[in-house]
């Protein structure tokens, strides 16, 4: 028994080492890319305010730019109300009552975002109380794809950002019909990777690349232009690089869609959508 | 007390910093400062091993917590206090630890406090980047994260240690 004891008074470190470390990486190891939204949301609740505060102290000095965008993306969109003869009435909300529409807008403000993780999330200043479900689409005031909701609390919703290994979605060359499977590597926060194009169709850098088939966002959404052509290991597709259309280090005002059919079609088919169909990879 | 409200204010500004500043930072992939390691590294030579365990796995939850990252900081801090008594008795010495000494440039000397810097910001940055990336896959990319967080926090914990003051050489147990 003494013998026992002072084995244990020599060697405690090392078994509270391993103790601590084997529920560190038990923990790690079972978190899924929902548990880090979770998580973070959880995080947000009790930070946000903080957090809103750092968010406006960055927004100061992108201001300028942002005007600029919102103005040109308001002026397109006005120019397209004159042409499809639809006079503007209701104020941005996403509760606006219309059977017709598919698609419902409204903005956003990022309040937190990272790009230098493997796993990034962008985490905005909408939450429940302000209509934001999971699942709806991210995308800048440009039009490009930058994330979708993951998980919201009252006021704050965390969304899954394109800069993490678990986002997918279909990617398709603009004016062609073939399409792939675009996701990010984890290395460049610039750029994602486009596969399954087979190599006959042609594909030259500048392309745009646009969303294909997805169920959270919009169709053609903007996702990037071609900045490099490679091929697969066995030479039957290209492996292409695409410089993403959103930047992802200077996010401030975003636009959030929410698709009205999203649960009737993720229920029946979530299978068959590009994005949809591959929740977690780890 | 003196002493715990000392390294209790050095554990919540350097959590703090980590989450609010620095992980905001978004400069490069390749520059991702890990500052809470700062309380590791400045913990009394001597501190009981069971003590520096505790508390770096309190210092990596803190961050993992507030930052949205379920386990990663706690995993390499843990790893980080487990091994710093050995880092600090083949960097510094074990006369160092003996006298209970905190491991500033200006009582260690430049040379041996980076080095002893340079090891313990090592292991936690490896562990935390291979744990990260758990994939060999890019291990170029993860290896130059690794180099370049390293400096970047051996630089930041060179400029936060010069600014505290000197003369709090022996006896200093936590």
């Amino acid at each position: 028994m003494y013998r026992l004891v002072q084995f244990f008074k020599r060697y405690y470190a090392i078994f509270l080492f391993v103790l601590l470390e084997a529920g560190a990486v038990g923990y790690y190891a079972n978190a899924t890319s929902y548990t880090r939204a979770t998580l973070l949301a959880a995080s947000v609740r009790a930070t946000g305010s903080l957090q809103r505060f750092f968010a406006s102290v960055g927004d100061y000095f992108s201001l300028r730019r942002e005007n600029r965008i919102l103005l040109e993306r308001l002026a397109a969109v006005e120019n397209g109300l004159q042409a499809a003869g639809i006079t503007r009435t209701t104020p941005d909300s996403l509760h606006a009552d219309s059977t017709a529409a598919r698609y419902f807008f409204g903005t956003a403000r990022a309040v937190s975002n990272s790009i230098t993780r493997q796993d990034n999330h962008i985490v905005i200043d909408r939450g429940s109380a302000d209509g934001v479900e999971e699942n709806m689409a991210l995308l800048t005031p440009e039009g490009a794809i930058a994330g979708y909701v993951r998980r919201c609390s009252e006021h704050y919703a965390v969304c899954m950002s394109v800069l993490n290994r678990d986002f997918s979605i279909g990617g398709r060359l603009k004016g062609s019909e073939y399409f792939g499977s675009v996701y990010w590597d984890g290395t460049n926060p610039h750029e994602m990777t486009l596969l399954d194009i087979p190599r006959y169709a042609k594909v030259e850098r500048g392309d745009t690349i646009l969303a294909a088939y997805s169920l959270r966002f919009p169709p053609d959404c903007f996702i990037g232009t071609v900045s490099d052509v490679g091929e697969s290991e066995d030479g039957t597709c290209h492996v292409i690089s695409i410089r993403l259309g959103a930047k992802m280090n200077a996010l401030s005002n975003l636009l959030l869609v929410r698709y009205t059919d999203y649960e009737e079609l993720e229920t029946l088919a979530g299978e068959y959508f590009t994005d949809t169909r591959r929740e977690e990879k780890r | 007390m003196h002493r715990i409200a000392e390294y209790g204010t050095i554990f919540v500004v350097s959590v703090l910093l980590q989450v609010f500043l620095f992980d905001r930072l978004n400069l490069s992939p390749y520059l991702y400062p890990l500052v809470y390691t700062a309380f590791v590294v400045l913990l009394p030579a001597g501190t009981d091993r069971a003590l520096l365990l505790v508390l770096s796995f309190l210092l990596g939850a803190s961050v993992d917590l507030l930052s949205g990252t379920p386990g990663l900081n706690t995993i390499a801090a843990t790893a980080t206090g487990f091994l710093r008594p050995g880092i600090m008795a083949l960097t510094v010495g074990k006369d160092a630890a003996r006298e209970g000494i905190v491991p500033l440039p200006i009582d260690t000397g430049q040379a041996r406090w980076l080095r002893y810097t340079v090891a313990t910001v090592s292991v936690h940055c490896t562990v935390f980047f291979l744990f990260e990336a758990m994939s060999f896959a890019y291990i170029g990319f993860t290896l130059l994260r690794i180099l370049g967080s390293i400096a970047s926090t051996t630089f930041l914990l060179w400029f936060a240690a010069s600014l505290m003051p000197a003369g709090r050489t022996h006896g200093t147990q936590l």
